[in-house]
């Protein structure tokens, strides 16, 4: 019976923000939302986005600070975890122009000399980029590129073919590359 | 070769495993073409990105891998 915030580190529209969940269930989180002065439209799905900058306001008000894990297991062991839809990887793979060439040419990346705080977002952004791929394919570069298990045992733990995490891993590493593109190219901020 | 069919090969080249009339092929259109040379390169940072997310020392792979997958990672580990 607890409203839980975890660290307000998550990027997006320009600042950090923090998730504010229920560990119990969503009337409690609606009326500590509006106790607090905590838009509606900031609530989406299962939890509330709450900026940087009220994150102190909002655990003295009784929000108790936990870690995005825990704050995400103890949403799930509630019932009230709810995923966005899924998007397609079609959705997500380059674009061609008739005569097979990119629809937008990839640009060089800024991915070296990032200082220590560059990198944590960049490390935030990665992380972000690879929840939002298709369950079937962020398992296959979960196993891959980060368990850096190998073909034949990713294909057996996933109950697929090794063929099929070959090319869902291709798949799943050419959409998150579009995912990180337009942060990580030469001359964006 | 389009960049269409360059991206199809990317991951079998960096992996080795492209034949070498097929490499020869794709070696020459990266030497015509920027974007696919920038494509290549970006292809190569994403894995190293996704693989850096272990090497955190103070907060390993926070990346949320589904429970029932993480244990049967355990089991085959333990049986291995």
């Amino acid at each position: 019976m607890a409203i839980l915030i975890d660290d307000p580190r998550w990027p997006a529209h320009g600042r950090l923000w923090a998730h504010l969940v229920s560990d119990s269930d969503l009337d409690e989180l609606h009326a500590f939302a509006e106790a607090n002065g905590i838009p509606r439209r900031g609530f989406d799905r299962d939890h509330y986005d709450v900026p940087a900058e009220w994150y102190d306001r909002v655990v003295a008000a009784g929000a108790v600070p936990v870690s995005s894990r825990e704050l995400i297991v103890r949403l799930r062991a509630a019932g009230l975890r709810r995923r966005k839809p899924e998007t397609s990887i079609e959705e997500l793979l380059p674009g061609y122009l008739e005569d097979g060439h990119f629809e937008r040419p990839a640009s060089p990346w800024r991915t070296e000399g990032l200082d220590p705080a560059e990198r944590d977002e960049l490390r935030e952004l990665v992380m972000r980029s690879i929840h939002s791929l298709p369950e079937g394919h962020r398992n296959v570069l979960l196993l891959r590129d980060i368990e850096n298990l190998d073909t034949e045992e990713a294909a057996e733990l996933l109950g697929i073919s090794p063929g099929a995490v070959k090319t869902r891993l291709h798949r799943a590493r050419q959409a998150l590359r579009e995912l990180l593109e337009p942060h990580l190219r030469e001359g964006t901020p | 070769m389009k960049c269409r069919e360059f991206v199809e090969f990317v991951m079998e080249y960096l992996d080795g495993t492209l034949g070498e009339s097929e490499r020869r092929v794709f070696e020459d259109h990266v030497g015509l073409c920027p974007p696919c040379v920038n494509y290549l390169n970006s292809y190569k940072a994403t894995i190293a990105a996704s693989k850096s997310l272990c090497d955190d020392p103070k907060e390993p792979a926070e990346v949320s891998v589904p429970e029932d997958l993480i244990n049967a990672i355990l089991a085959a580990r333990a049986k291995s």
